[in-house]
């Protein structure tokens, strides 16, 4: 069902496109774009960050034990495998998003740290993530600085946000700019296109590369004209457009230089599936698949949205997420949600064992990567904001050692930890959002 | 009028609505009751500065300033001075929130006429003031509408385009509808695909297109749509490019280990397209059920294999129908067991069902057909060389100026026919046409709509919209879409704005199949409908909910809101209109007798507690929880859509309500609720979102009327509202939300004002909303005098200058 499972060996898959145009052809066979070469001598870090909603049981996610002894606790069994990987960083909190607003503030201020200016949207300001700054520093020579999905959009989600601070700082959890929130896409077609492209022969890339070029140039032409013609508040907009076309001629130069690299291409998926298990499953090898190709070094997953109302039958829950979340102490709900949460770190577990198995350059694609796994809520009953569930895996090509839960003093920011993945990957910040330093020992 | 004001002002509305219950009898009160003129306002000794020294400054002070508002030095002479405030006191007072519960308060006839003091003193001081409109860019709906009316040519724009940020309840909000590299590289690959499929392109490459059913749709009786006297299956609109050849292809679902289900019975198969038979073949019987027990695998692939066909199709958006041939009912095929919700995976009984089609193609293209796109593009079609490029010209100029919804100058044509020419050297005249067709869905004049600011106007001054501009916001006001030609012809003459022609082009457009879009963009967002896709009810508790249900739902009060807007009925039918529309399905989870099929029809409702939106499956079930109802959610959804006076957030470290009484006993939903009440810091909310929502108990989660509680328990429905009203249902809540109809119709002129200005509204908005709420009511609220109340107001015709550019 899923992607590697129908893997076509790419150069056969290419040959075959030239020769045989009368073969049925499965849209998965409609082949992607030559990928760019990857020095594999020298590996590269990647970034990740997967957000899960609506907090955790913070006694069944953290462990007893602090250090290098410490024992998995029920919510983070699945794990377990990954041990040497992981360090649980436990004892951080996040002030940002400490308001009423918790279920809007939550995506937005998590790599940022940063509460952002409390709006219904039409003004939003908020503050640059962790992502896109990593973007901007590791992944400006592959296709995409940064990839972002989800699994539920906002479009069910009517009438839920929160007056003070709008949909917009519900929906993403990545703003490349104080005005630019990067749109989060569900649709696993939509996102293997823009990693790959929508086929045809290198002639027909090559063509279609020109094309985009010169409309973009026309584009700009317009838009500068339009920005003469119109007032100062529109000129957010068309800077933001502007940016928008510098960043898709830069993708057009990096496509232009792309080589074949040897790796077997799945089928596109066909769009959405039915089954969430399976459609966040699909957005995880997607995600491997984006590291793998190199398509982008840095990703943000939102495994399910704030205020997800999603049943979980495959492990007994017949509740919606979110209503469970509001546990009341009752240990009924508080066991409901302690599955949901198990289940979620489970498929996240799956994932890295995937990570774990594609080789990349001396190791694995675990090895050259770092990963976060947490959310941005505590206990969702009270809706607050310390202790923050955390965890974070992988070898960060030999800058991270895992194997330990480290127990940080009381409401140490959470920036902290987002600052210190950054270094990791050889980006030398000193501070964001409300940052007072990296941390030790991670 | 000014009769009617008198007479009515000497009758009180509850005394009106208690003896007669009767909607025109509250409407004549209303009309009375918002022209109240200041002289009338203060019957009692009670001044509204006294009430509010008396009622409000012991908390609004500038001292305890308590919520931010202080009220204790405020100029109750110049009322509109602080216009700001007072809108907020008097929303508050409109929803019975204030004072709080355990404060003293004062008679409500006190707080009506204040709160028509304050309003009237701000709408007699107020002056047009447009707020701002800035540059908007088309949402993915108007996208894919203008693609459309542009075209001829519908896509499914959620497989190109990302969805929206919402903002203010509407997902066409100018501020939030922000560009991200991400965006514009889907509109790229968006126009390519757009603009090949739009003109044919005869190298148009393969592809597939897998359709999966529904795996919570049941397939045993008739899906609209599809033949009569078939069961089961899905129909699909699909776009074929060319003129060609395509597979077809219908998967059928296996259980768990691979067996396909009721290969013990001969079945038939049959795929329509456009109505007509394309394919027919059977599945089951003696042979297909030997080998699938002998050889699941080589079953399947039996199945597969026979389940395939090649047919030819002419390009254009074809209705693909993929169903089974109905059994008469003697040999009916599950009746045991009417819904189900899941395939049962382990099952191993019952029929075969589809799980998918897959339509592959084009193959062997003869050509790029005849179809409305082609018909709709090529205004020309040169018979020689030399006849191209007037011939280019022609096309390219009626196609920029329908996308840029304005006449287009000689140098736009001039950029699109290079683009023309850079396609047509090695290709043909139609490919440079696709070329340039790509570049105007690509260009920002079509993807934003901007409104430049007149040369020389200065900043802050405010001017009307020109012709071409308010045509714009007609269209995408009323269809989600471009201005259409006599539309843009009236504009470009300079005559839109006569108001007799202005009014004309509304009721023609109202009129006009586009204006569906005010249903499926506007009310769906409004009513919360587009949340249903996401309302999945937890299936052991409701064993009988399925997409059937799911879609007749959203079905029903789409065409429950479109006889509105039709028949320009009262909105206030929205409330308490005596029909609905069912099918089978629908009424028969309404209770409803005598209706069969799949087809919806309208139904008079016998059952009172059905009337009005308040008793349709869709409202009860978006603001329900998977496996119970919230009358929390359901209180806070009429506040916010039916009394326009939403619920402020909880506070913040709200303890949990407590499970169970001092004795040990286990309290019930409804005694946990009347926690909030003793919490201060809850009550003054839930006090009246609580029994709102309550009233509506005997609906259950999917809006089934039910008599019992999941335990057995009796559902108790009583309440009693914030004004003191006692209510014991949904026919008594429709009555108390009724005694003040012009709440309904104001609220509802603010969401279609928000929606047709693509801004939040404002304060300094509320006297436009008042007057057009006002004038609804001189005309016996109809549909189209809020439409028309909306055209022709101040924030719709006119536009704030934002100043020139220069430095920031």
């Amino acid at each position: 069902m899923f992607l590697t499972q129908k893997s076509l060996p790419r150069r056969t898959f290419l040959r075959g496109m030239g020769a045989t145009l009368a073969l049925p052809l499965l849209d998965a066979m409609v082949p992607a774009r030559t990928l760019l070469a990857r020095a594999a001598a020298n590996p590269a870090s990647r970034l990740g960050f997967v957000y899960l909603p609506h907090g955790a049981i913070m006694n069944q996610w953290t462990p007893a034990a602090e250090g290098a002894s410490f024992e998995f606790s029920p919510i983070l069994k699945p794990l377990e495998p990954f041990r040497n990987q992981i360090d649980i960083v436990s004892g951080l909190g996040h002030r940002a998003a400490d308001t009423t607003a918790v279920h809007s503030l939550s995506p937005t201020t998590w790599l940022s740290g940063v509460r952002p200016k409390p709006t219904q949207g039409v003004d939003a300001y908020a503050g640059v993530t962790a992502d896109q700054i990593a973007a901007l520093h590791i992944s400006q020579d592959t296709l995409l600085p940064s990839l972002e999905i989800a699994t539920e959009d906002h479009s069910g989600l009517i009438g839920a946000c929160d007056r003070d601070y709008g949909c917009i700082y519900m929906n993403t959890l990545s703003w490349r700019t104080p005005t630019t929130p990067m749109p989060m896409e569900i649709n696993p077609r939509k996102v293997f296109e823009r990693m790959f492209g929508q086929g045809g022969t290198p002639a027909d890339r090559l063509a279609r590369t020109e094309e985009d070029r010169s409309i973009l140039d026309v584009v700009t032409q317009q838009i500068t004209d339009l920005q003469r013609s119109l007032g100062l508040k529109d000129r957010r907009t068309v800077s933001d457009y502007l940016e928008s076309v510098r960043e898709i001629e830069r993708r057009i130069q990096v496509a232009g230089k792309e080589q074949e690299l040897d790796v077997a291409l799945p089928p596109a998926p066909v769009g959405i599936p039915y089954s969430f298990e399976e459609h966040i499953k699909l957005m995880y090898d997607l995600l491997a698949l984006a590291y793998q190709t190199n398509v982008t070094r840095v990703v943000t997953f939102m495994v399910a949205r704030e205020e997800s109302n999603k049943t979980y039958p495959q492990v007994g829950v017949h509740d919606g997420h979110h209503a469970t979340s509001h546990h009341q102490n009752r240990p009924e709900k508080i066991e409901k949600l302690v599955k949901i949460q198990q289940y979620h770190v489970g498929l996240f577990a799956d994932f890295l064992k995937k990570l774990q198995s594609i080789p990349d350059g001396d190791g694995t694609l675990l090895d050259h990567s770092l990963l976060l796994y947490g959310s941005n809520m505590s206990n969702s009953n009270v809706h607050n904001h310390f202790p923050l569930p955390n965890l974070v895996v992988g070898g960060a090509a030999g800058q991270h050692k895992g194997g330990r839960h480290l127990k940080f003093a009381d409401h140490t920011p959470m920036t902290n930890l987002l600052l210190t993945m950054l270094n990791k990957v050889g980006i030398p910040l000193d501070s964001l959002g409300d940052s007072t330093g990296a941390l030790a020992g991670v | 009028m000014k009769v009617k004001v008198l007479l009515s002002a000497a009758l009180t509305v509850s005394t009106v609505v208690a003896a007669t219950g009767n909607v025109r009898a509250a409407r004549v009160t209303y009309v009375g009751r918002t022209l109240l003129g200041p002289a009338l306002q203060s019957p009692s000794s009670t001044s509204p500065r006294a009430l509010v020294d008396r009622y409000c400054v012991a908390c609004h002070n500038e001292r305890a300033k308590t919520a931010g508002l202080v009220l204790d030095k405020l100029d109750m002479n110049s009322i509109s001075d602080d216009a700001e405030v007072w809108e907020k006191v008097a929303r508050k007072l409109h929803g019975g929130m204030m004072p709080p519960q355990g404060m003293p308060r004062p008679e409500q006839v006190g707080i009506d006429s204040f709160v028509s003091f304050l309003e009237s003193s701000i709408d007699r001081a107020a002056r047009p003031n447009p707020g701002p409109s800035p540059l908007h860019r088309l949402n993915r709906s108007e996208y894919a509408s203008a693609v459309r009316d542009l075209l001829a040519l519908d896509i499914d724009a959620t497989s190109l385009l990302p969805a929206d940020d919402e903002s203010n309840g509407f997902d066409n909000i100018a501020g939030v509808l922000k560009v991200s590299p991400s965006l514009l590289e889907q509109y790229l690959n968006a126009s390519r695909k757009i603009s090949s499929l739009a003109v044919g392109n005869p190298a148009t490459m393969p592809v597939s297109q897998v359709y999966p059913v529904p795996p919570d749709r049941p397939q045993n009786e008739h899906i609209e749509g599809l033949p009569l006297g078939t069961r089961g299956g899905i129909l699909i609109r699909h776009n074929f490019p060319l003129d060609a050849d395509y597979d077809f292809s219908v998967g059928l679902i296996q259980n768990i280990v691979g067996y396909v289900p009721g290969l013990e019975w001969p079945h038939q198969i049959e795929i329509t397209i456009d109505g007509a038979r394309a394919f027919l073949a059977p599945v089951g019987g003696a042979e297909d059920n030997k080998l699938s027990d002998t050889n699941l695998a080589a079953a399947k692939e039996a199945l597969d294999a026979r389940l395939r066909t090649r047919v030819h199709v002419n390009a254009g958006r074809r209705e693909v129908g993929v169903s089974f041939i109905k059994k008469n009912s003697a040999e009916s095929v599950e009746p045991l067991q009417p819904f189900t919700r899941d395939h049962d995976m382990q099952n191993m009984n019952g029929v075969p069902l589809i799980e998918r089609v897959q339509i592959t193609g084009p193959f062997d293209a003869t050509g790029p057909g005849d179809t409305p796109s082609r018909r709709r593009i090529f205004e020309c079609h040169p018979a020689t060389a030399r006849e191209e490029p007037a011939c280019a010209r022609k096309t390219l100029t009626t196609l920029a100026r329908r996308a840029y919804r304005r006449p287009v100058s000689s140098g736009e044509v001039d950029t699109l026919l290079r683009f023309y020419q850079a396609r047509r050297k090695a290709g043909t005249f139609d490919s440079g046409i696709e070329n340039a067709l790509r570049f105007i869905l690509t260009s920002p004049n079509f993807l934003f709509r901007g409104e430049p600011d007149p040369p020389g106007a200065a900043p802050g001054s405010i001017y009307p919209v020109s012709d071409l501009e308010l045509a714009s916001r007609l269209s995408f006001f009323l269809w989600s879409s471009i201005p259409d030609d006599p539309l843009l012809t009236v504009a470009a003459r300079g005559k839109l704005k006569d108001p007799a022609v202005l009014e004309r082009q509304v009721r023609r457009m109202l009129a006009d199949p586009r204006a569906q879009a005010l249903v499926t963009n506007f009310a769906a967002q409004w009513l919360f409908l587009r949340n249903l896709p996401s309302f999945l009810p937890d299936n052991q508790t409701f064993p009988n909910f399925d997409d059937n249900l799911r879609q007749a739902f959203r079905r029903e009060t789409e065409l429950f809101v479109e006889s509105i807007m039709r028949e320009d009925r009262s909105v206030l039918d929205l409330l308490t209109a005596n029909y609905t529309f069912v099918n089978e399905r629908l009424a028969r989870h309404y209770g409803i007798p005598n209706v069969y099929g799949s087809r919806f029809r309208r139904v008079t409702i016998a059952d009172e507690n059905r009337r009005g939106l308040l008793g349709q499956g869709s409202v009860l079930a978006v603001t329900s929880y998977p496996n119970r109802t919230s009358p929390v959610l359901r209180g806070k959804w009429i506040l916010e859509n039916i009394l326009g006076t939403p619920p402020p957030p909880p506070p913040p470290n709200v303890p949990a309500l407590k499970e169970s009484n001092e004795g040990g006993k286990v309290l019930s939903v409804r005694e946990r609720m009347e926690e909030h009440r003793k919490n201060p810091a809850c009550a003054t909310c839930h006090r009246v979102m609580d029994p709102l929502g309550f009233s509506l108990e005997n609906f259950d989660a999917t809006g089934e009327w039910r008599t019992k509680e999941a335990v057995g328990v009796p559902v108790d429905a009583s309440g009693q509202l914030a004004d003191g009203t006692k209510v014991d249902g949904p026919v008594a809540l429709g009555q108390a939300l009724l005694k003040h109809p012009e709440q309904f119709v104001r609220t509802m002129t603010e969401k279609l004002l928000t929606y047709a200005l693509g801004r939040g509204l404002e304060y300094y908005d509320m006297p436009v909303v008042r007057a057009i709420a006002k004038d609804a009511a001189a005309h016996n609220e109809k549909f189209s005098s809020l439409v028309m109340g909306i055209v022709k107001s101040a924030p719709f015709q006119m536009k704030k200058a934002q100043g020139p550019v220069g430095g920031i």
